[in-house]
């Protein structure tokens, strides 16, 4: 699967959260962080459904990380 | 893993739905996070439309579980030759043997590859001979084992079998384990039947496909495993819709169930609240208010719940019209139109297949959820 095909589920993502399904929203992307762990917009997506400021300050942080590899 | 477990229900939901691509990505998906996960390979096998990667699909399959059924059925269904599916096992069974004389073996070598040592679940007599006797036994013997094996899959009549066929008798098999599961009282009642029946009250076909079959085996309780309550006849799709008593009732379209740390104004849970959206049409005759105990909660343990109704009221109350047309407690004019009510139950932590009957008919119903938890 490639990172296109993340961005497809991602959309998936999109869509259960849309739909109040915020808890297998965030289960799709902690398996797509497994399996993507370089993949910036999946740390950025975790990081708008963290349970707390913390989390959110660590998803950032892989997310800004990830980023950088990506340049 | 419960991560996992909830792709896995969202990935059936979409090959249910008919979104087979959707499907194909989250099986995918899975099978990249675990590739020991087998359900995950089943499941890619029966929604891949390409001829090859079902094959490869079914053959990581047999990787994991050389005497997986389902999928040397389905290998068998796609025209596989007896000496392809052999090999699989015995490559298996060469990776078992490597890692009990201590040699490294392949997946270790090479950890993308799933190949892992065979554990063979489905032969209950020989699974306790080999696990007892492992440390002696050679690769020869289980290679031998193994033939036995291949010889009592050789001494099944087979002919040129289209893939149509194979396909028809997986499903009839299918529907035989389960039917007697159910009459018998032998299975448990999973959220699987939900998917194998795509079910209304006027059509009771079931439209199971290739990936439905496959996972159905899969995932298929133990026979013998006693349950608290006898399952029902018939779990049903969840637009499927009942009527009964001058009431039409069934689920919302998802997202209908809703469950977790909610607070309700403050008032804690005994358990945990479960949101149920329902639509409900009044063919009564008269104006009234759904009966509070029309629609009901069973879960495996047995445990009836009936709806909060002052709960449900304050949710409704919170926004009218908008969690829903009306509350409980408000009249539901005999118009025959569809109305969305919103209704609470308060229910245990531990519960597991929570299903949804509607009055006194408990032979069908539909599964809200696997776990409320």
């Amino acid at each position: 699967m490639s990172d296109a095909e993340a961005q497809v589920l991602l959309k998936t993502v999109n869509r259960l959260y849309r739909e109040g399904d915020h808890k297998r929203a965030r289960a799709l992307l902690e398996v797509l962080s497994d399996v993507y762990p370089d993949n910036p917009k999946v740390w950025s997506a975790l990081a708008t459904v963290a349970h707390d400021n913390d989390e959110m300050t660590h998803f950032l942080a892989k997310a800004a990380a990830a980023h950088r590899l990506s340049d | 893993m419960a991560e996992a477990n909830e792709i896995l229900q969202l990935g059936i939901e979409a090959a249910r739905d008919g979104n087979r691509e959707e499907a194909r990505n989250l099986f995918t998906l899975l099978t990249k996070q675990d590739p020991q996960n087998i359900q995950a390979w089943l499941w890619l096998a029966g929604v891949s439309d390409n001829p090859k990667l079902r094959r490869d699909a079914l053959e990581r399959a047999i990787a994991i579980d050389p005497n997986n059924e389902m999928a040397l059925r389905g290998l068998r269904a796609l025209g596989a030759d007896r000496p392809s599916i052999v090999d699989r096992g015995r490559n298996a069974i060469r990776e078992r043997t490597g890692s009990l004389l201590g040699r490294p073996s392949a997946a270790n070598q090479r950890p993308s590859t799933p190949v892992q040592p065979a554990a063979r679940p489905s032969r209950p007599a020989p699974v306790q001979t080999q696990q007892s006797t492992s440390s002696v036994m050679g690769e020869d013997e289980l290679t031998a084992e193994f033939d036995a094996f291949a010889e009592e899959y050789d001494d099944e009549p087979r002919g040129p079998t289209p893939l149509m066929w194979g396909v028809l008798g997986a499903l009839a098999l299918l529907l035989v384990v389960f039917l007697a599961s159910q009459f018998f009282g032998n299975g448990t009642a999973t959220m699987l039947p939900a998917n194998l029946f795509g079910a209304t009250s006027a059509d009771t076909t079931p439209t199971a496909d290739p990936a439905m079959t496959a996972t159905a085996l899969a995932t298929m309780t133990p026979a013998g495993t006693p349950t608290a309550t006898p399952p029902p006849v018939m779990l049903l799709n969840r637009d499927a819709t009942l009527t009964q008593d001058g009431w039409e009732y069934g689920l919302y379209p998802d997202p209908n169930v809703i469950n977790g740390p909610i607070s309700l104004a403050g008032i804690p849970p005994t358990g945990t609240y479960v949101i149920v959206l329902v639509t409900v049409a009044n063919n009564t005759g008269t104006s009234q208010p759904l009966p509070a105990n029309f629609l009901t909660l069973l879960d495996d343990q047995g445990r009836r719940y009936d709806v909060n109704v002052e709960r449900s009221m304050k949710v409704y109350d919170n926004a009218p019209g908008s969690a829903s047309d009306l509350g409980i407690s408000n009249n539901v004019e005999p118009n025959g139109v569809k109305t969305s009510i919103v209704l609470i139950y308060d229910v245990n932590l531990d519960a597991t297949n929570l299903r949804m009957y509607g009055g006194s008919n408990l032979s069908q119903g539909w599964v809200i959820t696997d776990k409320v938890q």
